[in-house]
């Protein structure tokens, strides 16, 4: 109480505002709190008193927060899906998202598994392969549970050249496939003829020359590379032509010493330099080095996957282990192409948002002047935008900084309990698929994680951390 | 439809601002279909596709081209135009809602922002919500009042205990007024300070103790409210000892005043167990206990809030104006006419309805009242009124939906022009509260029905006696006498506390029965 009374009164008033107003007016300090019913619920706010400011909760977050910062993800190879991603077995797909079977799957998904399955050689038909994904002889699984990630449909087949990205740090191993490009192509879930030759000539004329040139370069540490890129324009999701260009340039003077004829190099670099999006992959991969880095600290809140199956969506925590908690994947409020629509489009589908989940893509969307448009378009905006990610992260990661907010670092780590608390839900920048399988991207826009999805996570977590402590 | 294009060239602009424009400019009127893109090829072929386009058109990857259809030439003109201007566009207004970042998104950034001072969290959310809210505001380390009510009884427990071992204190809940260091929380005012501390269960309570001890002339150190369910057995009146405590170690207070509904027995004794070894005088004015106790020394029981502001005054040694305002002679003001015979209260403040039932049980009959613990006194009707009746408007059953009278002036207008148009109403007695959250102008609010009863035309005799009484000081926002001199021009009177009016009620009833 000797800090209380006879000493300025420093109120948070959390309801009224007149209250704060009075006190303010009368020589006093007070804050106003813009309050709502944390997660419309009475349950979710009893859970969510106790869990704020829970000290073993703050300890928990401090720590997979540290672990995240430390990660340092390095390129050092890309190699056959089969041959480095655990546990793939023979006759297995991975997907984008959270857990999904054949029959409820969204058709981009189906249809890039019916090309996957063709390219494999499984079967030799689209109906064959339709028959054969129904039949349950193939065995599917989120990228996320074997350390991968995947944009869009995000299949990964067994003969699928994927990137390797190794933590320095802590040893971890995150993959992630190469991008096709634009239009059509199997992520978008077209399967035709082109689709298929161009896995194939990513499979045996660009993986083997990216590979022996990484051989010959050595490891490319991916931290840097996006730091830069951030300050360039990118914000690592939706934008990522600095950061491609920024791949080319290191990978150049290798590529070229390669021993193969120029029109390959030739075809090698047409093929990357044209897509402004290939960088992408690399992006996830890295930001699920980093959050694969700071998963499983027990009574941690904080996220450390963010997925869509475009059906679902499905987040994990630090603290709730292999846990998915997942609710219908949100539709997204964007822009189109000319000729379509929001009645066109897919709900929201990749594991692309694992950048937003390490800070990057929309949390860092000031970086990006043109995403900006997306909530409003001025500086004003950025920095709002920027202001209510920074109300719900554990931390900033000082290595990831914006200059168009005076090189503030970014926000990362978000933590659910501050989600429920502020209403505030995580944006996520992305891509619009067309529902139809193979028609491609028709438009981009923004989408936020629902917030049942945090409401019932709080509640998985409060009713582990409060019953055992 | 007319289609229309344009092409600009060597201007580079990126997808989304030009997807923007695109939308725009669909939404003008009398356009069908807009597109604004960068002419590459992939671009040309989807506009292709839309049939917009015509086979050749002479433009480049680096060019920018918009193409317009519209319903007839002037729209596609105007189309045309705003495209071209809005690829000219300079600045462009800020979309941020400029208020809304004044505003912390959750009591933990806001505690963030305040770096280290913060040290209440004042709590007026729904009551299912308070609790938790308070469970974070004392983990964060901060003292917590909460103004909502209906919050449980095991949750002002849980809280309460948190704080033993601590410096905490934890206000209400439904703990609606406090003044800290002169700083109004609440329903509040702005109050001399002084040497009297005021602690006590509950708000319009507190507010009244108060200004009176303000009109006599003195000050107050603090006032705190505790809530109304401290001096439960099962609360055990934790924040009222703390409460006490400090007050014994204040150098700035030297007299004490509680206020208090009701005390559980085991409670009380050790309040006044807690109040003989403060070492300082206290008053306790306890609320519908009708009783003289025995005088402890040091310890001065009282059962009106008048006179625990009075007692207070003189005890902390000084002499009590009573020169300031009010009606002292009450049998001027009697006149009968026709049936009229019985009370009518009209209170936003419920203390004030409790003491005017103490001090009337004896002495009107019938006597009712909507808040009556008694079940015998208890109003039937809350909306309809028969014989004596004593209203707290402040009553959940009034109040759903609505907010609390003290700001909302509607259903005690509507109860006021019932109970004048009841040709039994004799006198119509009603509090006027200011101070912080209060009414901007509670008289102005109530100027159109009281002017119509001063009018007379609702009955046909001289109708019933107004009588009211300001709870307030001098320093409120809203100008005590400004407030006193409106409702004397409206006809009625007024008394200097609830104690004074109700006293001045009885009088002026019995003089009926003489």
């Amino acid at each position: 109480m000797s800090k209380f009374f006879g000493s300025d009164l420093c109120v948070v008033n959390v309801g009224v505002s007149d209250f704060a107003n009075a006190i303010n007016a009368a020589g006093g300090e007070a804050t106003a709190v813009d309050w709502s019913p944390p997660g419309g619920s009475e349950k979710a706010a009893r859970v969510l008193g106790q869990l704020v400011n829970h000290p073993e909760v703050e300890v928990a977050n401090k720590e997979a927060f540290s672990r995240y910062l430390e990660v340092q993800p390095l390129l050092i190879g890309v190699k056959k899906a089969a041959k480095c991603i655990p546990d793939f077995g023979d006759r297995m797909l991975l997907h984008s998202g959270p857990p999904i079977a054949w029959e409820d799957m969204c058709n981009p998904m189906r249809g890039a598994i019916v090309g996957a399955c063709i390219y494999e050689s499984w079967a030799s038909s689209p109906k064959e392969a339709e028959s054969l994904a129904q039949s349950g002889k193939i065995k599917f699984a989120p990228c996320h549970e074997h350390q991968a990630v995947g944009p869009m449909a995000g299949i990964i087949s067994p003969s699928m050249p994927v990137w390797v990205v190794r933590n320095q740090n802590g040893g971890n191993l995150s993959f992630s496939t190469l991008n096709e490009g634009l239009g059509k192509v199997l992520r978008f879930g077209a399967y035709n003829s082109e689709v298929i030759e161009r896995l194939e000539w990513m499979q045996n004329v660009l993986a083997p020359e990216l590979s022996d040139t990484l051989i010959r370069s050595g490891p490319i540490e991916l931290g840097p590379l996006m730091a830069q890129a951030l300050q360039m324009g990118d914000e690592l999701h939706n934008r990522c032509p600095a950061s491609t260009g920024l791949l080319l340039k290191k990978l150049a003077p290798d590529l070229v010493n390669s021993n193969s004829p120029s029109s390959v190099l030739e075809s090698c670099f047409e093929f990357m330099g044209s897509n402004d999006h290939f960088f992408l992959n690399l992006s996830m991969a890295a930001c699920k080095s980093m959050m694969d880095g700071a998963h499983g600290v027990p009574k941690s809140t904080m996220i450390t996957a963010v997925a869509r199956n475009g059906v679902e969506i499905g987040i994990r925590i630090s603290g709730l282990g292999d846990e998915w908690i997942t609710s219908k994947a949100p539709t997204i409020n964007g822009l189109f192409f000319p000729g379509y629509d929001s009645t066109h489009a897919n709900p929201d589908l990749g594991d692309s948002s694992i950048t937003e989940t390490a800070g990057l893509g929309a949390f860092a969307m000031a970086a990006a002047p043109a995403i900006v448009q997306f909530v409003g378009g001025t500086a004003g905006d950025a920095n709002a935008n920027s202001h209510r990610m920074a109300a719900i992260t554990v931390g900033v990661n000082q290595k990831l900084t914006i200059p168009n907010l005076n090189f503030l670092p970014i926000n990362a780590g978000i933590d659910i309990r501050k989600v429920v608390d502020t209403g505030i839900m995580p944006i996520i920048n992305t891509g619009i698929a067309h529902k139809e399988s193979g028609v491609g991207q028709i438009g981009a826009g923004i989408s936020h994680v629902p917030s049942q999805v945090f409401v019932q996570a709080l509640l998985r977590i409060g009713s582990s951390i409060l019953k055992a402590g | 439809m007319l289609v229309g294009t344009h092409v600009v060239g060597n201007l580079y602009r990126d997808s989304v601002s030009l997807m923007r424009m695109s939308t725009n400019l669909c939404d003008l009127p009398g356009i069908t279909q807009a597109y604004c893109l960068m002419a590459t090829q992939t671009n040309l072929e989807l506009l292709r596709e839309t049939a917009l386009l015509g086979e050749s058109i002479e433009a480049a990857a680096n060019d920018i081209l918009i193409v317009v259809e519209a319903s007839d030439q002037e729209s596609l003109d105007r189309g045309l135009e705003a495209a071209k201007e809005a690829l000219d566009a300079k600045a462009v207004r800020s979309n941020a809602d400029e208020k809304k970042d004044a505003l912390a998104p959750s009591m933990v950034a806001a505690i963030h922002g305040q770096a280290g001072s913060s040290n209440l969290a004042l709590i007026s959310t729904p009551g299912p919500y308070a609790a938790a809210e308070a469970f974070k505001a004392l983990a964060e380390g901060l003292n917590v009042m909460i103004f909502s009510d209906n919050v449980s009884l095991a949750d002002e427990v849980l809280l309460k205990q948190k704080t033993k071992n601590s410096d905490l204190l934890v206000l209400g809940p439904d703990c609606g007024t406090a003044i800290i260091d002169g700083i109004p929380l609440g329903f509040a005012n702005n109050v001399r300070r002084g040497p009297i501390g005021v602690v006590g269960a509950s708000g319009t309570g507190l507010q009244q103790v108060a200004s009176l001890v303000d009109h006599f002339g003195a000050g107050v150190s603090q006032v705190i409210g505790v809530g109304g369910r401290d001096l439960s057995l099962q609360v055990g009146g934790i924040t009222t000892r703390k409460v006490l405590n400090w007050f014994k170690n204040d150098a700035d207070t030297q007299v004490i005043v509680i206020v208090s509904k009701s005390v559980d027995e085991k409670i009380g004794a050790l309040i006044s167990a807690d109040c003989l070894s403060l070492g300082k005088p206290v008053v306790i004015c306890l609320l519908g206990e009708d009783h003289e106790k025995n005088q402890e020394s040091g310890m001065h029981v009282v059962s009106t809030l008048e006179d625990a502001a009075r007692k207070a005054v003189e005890v902390a040694g000084f002499s009590v104006d009573q020169s300031s305002f009010g009606n002292e002679d009450f049998a001027k003001l009697v006149r009968r006419s026709g049936e009229r015979k019985y009370l009518r209260g009209l209170y936003c403040g419920g203390t004030f309805c409790l003491e005017a039932f103490q001090l009337l049980q004896k002495k009107l009959h019938p006597l009712s009242s909507n808040v009556a613990y008694d079940v015998r006194y208890r109003m039937k009707d809350p909306w309809s009124s028969s014989g004596h009746v004593l209203i707290d408007l402040g009553d959940d059953i009034f109040t759903r939906g609505r907010p609390h009278p003290m700001i909302d002036h509607r259903v005690r207008n509507e109860r006021l022009r019932q109970e004048a148009m009841d040709p039994e109403a004799a006198v119509i007695l009603f509090d006027v509260v200011l101070g912080t959250g209060a009414n901007d102008s509670p008289v102005e609010a109530m100027a159109p029905i009281l002017k119509e009863i001063q009018g007379g035309k609702m009955f046909s005799d001289v109708g019933p006696l107004l009588c009211a009484f300001v709870c307030g000081t001098k320093n409120d926002p809203q100008s005590f006498s400004r407030q006193c001199a409106a409702l004397e021009k409206l006809g009625v009177n007024i008394f200097r506390s609830s104690t004074e009016s109700t006293r001045a009620a009885a009088r002026i009833l019995e003089t009926f029965n003489e």
